[in-house]
């Protein structure tokens, strides 16, 4: 029997029962449409973590409390803060480092007039800029002298002047966080999200003013900076600074002895990195349960098929159809189904990650749709993979068929 | 005329664990080119298993059996397939067509299993389908026609790929009388054009329509008896 005619044979067989072949495909279908939506998802956290941390620059440097483990990633509020604004102080002396800031977070409810809005109060150095560059739309930015002086001003997020200022100029307008007036010296153009955080919904102001006369700290949440020249250099001369500082007797440079970690923006970009490989290996992998799952439905359906064409094969036999031709009819019927179950899935994945993505980036500044290209390929390989394993089985059934039996079978 | 079969001493048994059931217990039988034989007995008496024998579909366990002078025993699955498709047809009680598929590609299917190319393949369907009556049916499906018409498909079937024996097995047991004399005509006319007929039945009036009938009980042959051929006017029973 010629190769065509076994497979037109097959396509015979699929289209003679439409609705049994489509609720085959069915649990194929979705598989590898979960496997496509998972991929693509994963991948799209990925990309939106990675453009979050790699925005930065690679130069930028944090140091942050740490209770000897080192980390990376944002700070953690359960630490002991040791950061003072004297070790910024003491870092912006170093050649090495060519802008440094003390940034203190916190978040309060911010009020003008008869408006409040709780939001994200940062508390940086004049020099803040330098290391995370944002445009300023309106006013002007801080000054050395606001934050040597104590100075009570604020510059705004655009949405935060929005909501508080509605029409009116936020610039000289005041505004109250606990009960501390501040003047509104300057507004941000609109900047977006940076490191997970809505830059447009925040309050800086004098990292002085924030720790003393407001929030009432001694301490700040990390120091920021950024390299002059070569970024191990400034991180090694930075630990060497701060262990001075903090008397942390460390020659040998273990960083389990040190009560603040530095890192860099690659460090966080590799983190994220693993991070996103992990998730996206996980999310695949409950994707690959469905996948088995849908599989087996096809090796139940293909042998009830199997049963149910007993006589079928057993003609088929008579007429002279050796083993062979009947287990490759069978399970080119199999593969046929679920290569065509894959197109299907690949396509329904595409376009439901398309419209989830779509649907996501309402709500996540910067989330891009993101489908790797090989995902589709891969999809309907596996796809065909899967008939090709739980089609042999009933195959194997049918092919092994007596041919008396089969044909009295009622 | 040349033997197509010879069986001698053909047994056959069924071992199910320690238990062997004898359904064939010696049988010996020649059939010629150009007979028209039925094979007549009860249920039970092993015409059917005689007939599986002779049709490639099963094995003897002992004796011999040669096909056009060919031993078959020697011949493994794939050879027994190969018998089915190029030597001999088959016509069933069920009809056993493809479900929901035309009375061409019905017909067509031996001839797709022997690699007979596109053109050929319809040429002699059509030709077949026109040798049955059939000709205003070719693209009916199966389930469209009436169980004579489906059988005479089965007899087009059964002649595509122009076998050596045609083995009939109670072809008119699902018909009803009218039906089953046409097919049992229809029979009669193959074998008049010189096809050979080999037809398992247990009804008298159809075993009438062949030119032998061998009658079998319990696994043996009771009786072999050449009726003359009506053409000739001769001797009827």
């Amino acid at each position: 029997m010629h190769r065509g005619d076994l497979l037109k044979t097959s396509i015979a067989s699929i289209l003679r029962n439409k609705a049994r072949s489509v609720l085959t495909i069915l649990g194929i279908v979705i598989g590898i449409a979960a496997v496509i939506l998972m991929l693509s998802i994963g991948q799209g956290a990925q990309q939106y973590i990675l453009n979050q941390v790699s925005n930065l620059g690679s130069d930028v440097i944090f140091i942050e409390p740490a209770s000897g483990e080192g980390t990376n990633g944002p700070p953690d509020p359960f630490v002991e803060q040791t950061l003072t604004i004297k070790d910024a102080t003491a870092l912006e002396k170093s050649p090495f480092l060519e802008a440094v800031s003390a940034v203190y977070i916190s978040s309060a409810p911010a009020s003008h007039e008869e408006t409040s809005k709780f939001a994200q109060i940062a508390g940086v150095d004049e020099d803040y800029l330098k290391i995370f560059p944002a445009d300023i739309g309106f006013g002007r930015f801080l000054d050395a002298s606001d934050v040597s002086s104590h100075a009570k001003v604020a510059v705004l997020g655009i949405k935060t002047a929005k909501d508080l200022f509605g029409d009116q100029d936020p610039i000289g307008g005041r505004i109250q966080i606990k009960n501390t007036t501040l003047r509104v010296i300057g507004v941000f153009t609109e900047l977006g999200t940076q490191f997970f955080q809505n830059l447009d919904e925040r309050i800086v102001i004098p990292v002085t003013t924030a720790t003393r006369d407001i929030f009432g700290a001694d301490n700040v949440s990390f120091i920021s900076a950024r390299a002059s020249g070569d970024i191990e250099l400034a991180k090694e001369e930075t630990q060497f600074i701060l262990r001075d500082r903090h008397n942390i007797n460390n020659p040998s440079g273990d960083v389990g002895k040190d009560d603040f970690a530095v890192s860099s923006q690659s460090d966080a970009v590799a983190t994220v990195a693993v991070v996103g490989n992990t998730l996206s290996i996980l999310l695949a992998s409950i994707a690959a349960i469905s996948l088995v799952v849908g599989g087996i439905g096809i090796m139940n359906i293909m042998l009830v098929s199997v049963t149910e064409r007993t006589r079928e094969i057993g003609l088929r036999k008579a007429v002279g159809a050796t083993r062979r031709e009947i287990l490759l009819q069978f399970l080119y019927e199999a593969v046929l189904l679920t290569s065509f179950g894959g197109v299907v899935g690949v396509a329904l994945g595409v376009a439901v990650s398309w419209t989830s993505a779509t649907i996501v980036a309402q709500f996540v500044d910067k989330w891009q749709y993101v489908l790797p290209p090989e995902a589709i390929f891969l999809g309907v390989l596996v796809a065909t993979v899967v008939g090709l394993v739980f089609g042999v089985y009933p195959a194997r059934r049918a092919a092994k068929l007596d041919p008396i039996e089969a044909l009295r079978y009622e | 005329m040349s033997s197509i079969i010879h069986l001698t001493n053909v047994v056959k048994e069924y071992v199910n664990g320690d238990v062997v059931t004898p359904a064939l217990r010696g049988i010996s039988l020649d059939i010629e080119a150009g007979e028209y034989v039925a094979l007549m007995g009860p249920s039970g008496s092993g015409k059917s298993t005689l007939m599986h024998i002779m049709g490639f579909l099963d094995h003897a366990t002992r004796g011999e059996y040669l096909f056009e002078g060919g031993d078959v025993s020697v011949l493994d699955d794939d050879a027994l397939a190969r018998m089915r498709r190029d030597r001999v047809g088959f016509v069933f009680q069920a009809f056993n067509l493809l479900p929901k598929t035309s009375v061409l590609e019905n017909v067509s299917l031996p001839m797709m299993y022997a690699g007979v190319t596109n053109g050929e393949r319809r040429r002699r369907a059509m030709e077949a389908i026109e040798e049955v009556g059939l000709g205003h049916r070719v693209n009916f499906l199966s389930n469209q026609l009436s169980g004579g018409e489906k059988q005479r498909v089965a007899i087009a079937r059964a002649i595509v790929n122009d076998p050596a024996v045609i083995f009939a097995d109670e072809p008119t047991g699902n018909l009803d009388t009218k039906s089953g004399t046409d097919v049992l005509n229809l029979l009669s006319d193959l074998n008049n054009k010189g096809r050979t007929i080999v037809m398992v039945t247990h009804e008298t009036e159809a075993a009438e329509h062949a030119k032998r009938i061998v009658r079998m009980r319990d696994g043996q042959l009771l009786s072999d008896l050449v009726t003359h051929d009506r053409r000739t006017g001769g001797y009827n029973k």
